[in-house]
């Protein structure tokens, strides 16, 4: 059987029809996945945004230079682990993480916590913020132009975002071509100003005035992409080999982000700030600083609405690139309402958005737990741990899963020791362990009610 | 247009990015003496194009292959090459990294121009005649 959206026709038992678009709802099929290369760059596209430059802006100063390499390498090295367990699930089962996510929390839970952390979270929250902070930061290089006012420019920049997010995961490698080396050539080019400024042996030894402890450091690392490392499955699911999806996503955060946030660290010590597009600019490079500024933050913004729209299509039964307009219309309002209301902040509404992003990590940990240790510990091949199928019945409620996340999330927040998001993390996977085998020993359902899958995937 | 056609196409172009490449490590050569940044930049562009146009030439399969094997070689490089040839357009005419000899600027951000435009006709094309994707 040739499938209706698979044009090389190489699948012979593929059964899922992608009503939705871009295998939203069902499985990769045969000969649509994508190369290591391309998981690579798409997964960099999301990663080459501003707000890793302006988050190693607020590290650098508190740390010297070598500390500054050990905090983000850890860090970042951490990330690259818990990234590579998720995308192997995603490269595995061929679904999106809120797909797989109703196998340890049924399919109420993949729908409900799937549009608290992914959908209104990322698809409309941050989507708007980025969208604004666009506005801003075009409005601070290039001040007193029309189209640079934060209101214009965020109105501009979101209709670009969602240009790409409109034709999916497509899209986003096209940008992701482009934007990738492109980022990486300019921000080494920005990165040089600092040392200009000030040798590299001068770096080297200076010390902060106000030196802050190593595992704080390592804790910002970890939770300014703590998010992004539990839903790599949304990108692996197109892996053409299993640890094609780990490999990429661990290569990239782990040699790319302490690139990134090393050399704003330098290029903030020496001049007191991480702003590549502003260096770019002093250098006479307005093309350049212009370009960074739009390329890097609408790669990493489509993405949120990718991501959005994939949590969002788990129970509204539209095609995916409308759901994609929806999130972007909404984000827009917001980002272009604040932008053009001189001396807004954003703050109180980014805690908000921070808050609801506590809740992936333990979503994290129990996918982790339910695939790594539950099934193992059933007997079930790895490569059939997730294996969805036409017809199959899943829970509508997998009780052991909800109890879990919602330990996590406690913790996570009542805690006052290490890494919050780690906490929540290991708490889902030490919980859902324990309960699960607990129940199989006792011969306790975890799972309550039960639905089955269409040929549509819902 | 057959396989040999297009993997010709492919061999030639790259090498001729290759070839741009080594002028820009000349220039990187004359200028780092004196404009030690002008000599980074030249270098990390030029560095990066012939590794990659390089690369293509060793990575393109015969042509009795899969004709699309040969468009993921010639599609995965040439989106690298626009895309370093746009930062390069970008940033080459920036007066920081003018080293006060015209011909080697304009030499240079015409061949950041080249690797621009061959770079997305090369897509096109390939995309074209071998039916390959473009998100390969």
């Amino acid at each position: 059987m040739t499938h209706e959206n698979n044009p090389k026709g190489e699948s012979e038992n593929y059964e899922w029809v992608d009503k939705y678009g871009d295998y939203s709802q069902v499985p990769v099929p045969p000969g649509n996945e994508r190369s290591l290369l391309n998981l690579f760059y798409v997964y960099t596209g999301v990663l080459a945004s501003f707000a890793v430059i302006m988050a190693s802006g607020a590290l650098a100063p508190r740390y010297s230079l070598p500390d500054l390499i050990i905090v983000s390498v850890v860090g970042s090295v951490i990330l690259a682990v818990v990234g590579a367990f998720t995308a192997y699930i995603g490269s595995v089962s061929k679904g999106s993480t809120y797909l797989n996510m109703r196998y340890p929390f049924g399919r109420l839970g993949s729908q409900l916590f799937g549009a608290l952390s992914s959908g209104i979270a990322s698809g409309i929250g941050w989507f708007g913020f980025q969208a604004w902070f666009f506005g801003v930061i075009m409005n601070t290089l290039f001040p007193g132009q029309w189209w640079s006012h934060p209101g214009v420019a965020s109105l501009w920049g979101g209709v670009l975002m969602v240009a790409t997010a409109y034709f999916g995961y497509k899209g986003l490698s096209y940008l992701s071509y482009i934007v990738v080396p492109f980022f990486l050539i300019l921000a080494s080019v920005g990165f040089m100003f600092g040392f200009e400024e000030m040798g590299f042996s001068e770096l080297w030894h200076l010390t902060p005035e106000d030196p802050a402890p190593l595992s704080l450091g390592i804790t910002e690392v970890i939770g300014m992409y703590i998010s992004g490392a539990i839903i790599t499955s949304d990108i692996a699911r197109y892996a053409k080999k299993h640890w094609h999806g780990s490999f990429a996503w661990a290569l990239q955060v782990a040699i790319l982000q302490p690139f990134l946030l090393v050399g704003a660290g330098i290029l903030t010590i020496a001049t007191g700030e991480p702003d590549i597009a502003a260096a770019l600019l002093a250098a006479g490079a307005g093309l350049g600083a212009f370009l960074v500024i739009v390329l890097a933050q609408w790669s990493t913004n489509d993405n949120n609405l990718y991501v959005g729209s994939l949590a969002f299509n788990t129970f509204i039964p539209l095609k995916k690139k409308y759901i994609v307009v929806g999130e972007g219309i909404i984000g827009i309002a917001l980002a272009a309402s604040v932008g053009f209301i001189a001396g807004v902040t954003m703050d109180p509404f980014t805690e908000f958005l921070g808050l609801l992003g506590q809740i992936l990590p333990p979503i994290g940990g129990v996918l982790i737990a339910d695939f790594f240790i539950y099934r193992a510990l059933k007997g079930i091949d790895i490569k059939e741990r997730y294996d969805f199928e036409v017809g199959m019945e899943i829970p509508w409620v997998n009780w052991a899963g909800w109890l879990s996340v919602f330990g996590g999330i406690a913790v996570a927040f009542l805690l006052d020791w290490g890494i919050a998001a780690i906490n929540g993390l290991v708490v889902g996977v030490v919980l859902y362990a324990v309960i699960t085998t607990v129940c199989e020993m006792m011969d306790i359902d975890i799972n309550l009610g039960k639905t089955k899958i269409g040929r549509d995937g819902m | 247009m057959n396989n040999v056609k297009i993997r010709k196409y492919l061999r030639q172009v790259n090498a001729t990015f290759f070839g741009l490449a080594i002028i820009l490590l000349v220039f990187a050569a004359y200028s780092w003496q004196e404009f030690v940044f002008t000599g980074v930049l030249y270098a990390l562009i030029g560095g990066v194009q012939a590794l990659i146009s390089g690369l293509a030439l060793f990575r393109l399969p015969s042509s009795d292959g899969d004709i699309k094997n040969i468009g993921k070689v010639g599609i995965q490089h040439s989106w690298t090459i626009t895309s370093v040839g746009l930062a390069a357009a970008a940033i080459f005419p920036a007066p920081f990294f003018d080293i006060g000899v015209p011909l080697m600027t304009y030499g240079a951000i015409t061949i950041a121009l080249v690797y621009m435009i061959l770079g997305a006709f090369t897509l096109y094309k390939t995309r074209k005649e071998t039916g390959q994707f473009l998100s390969i």
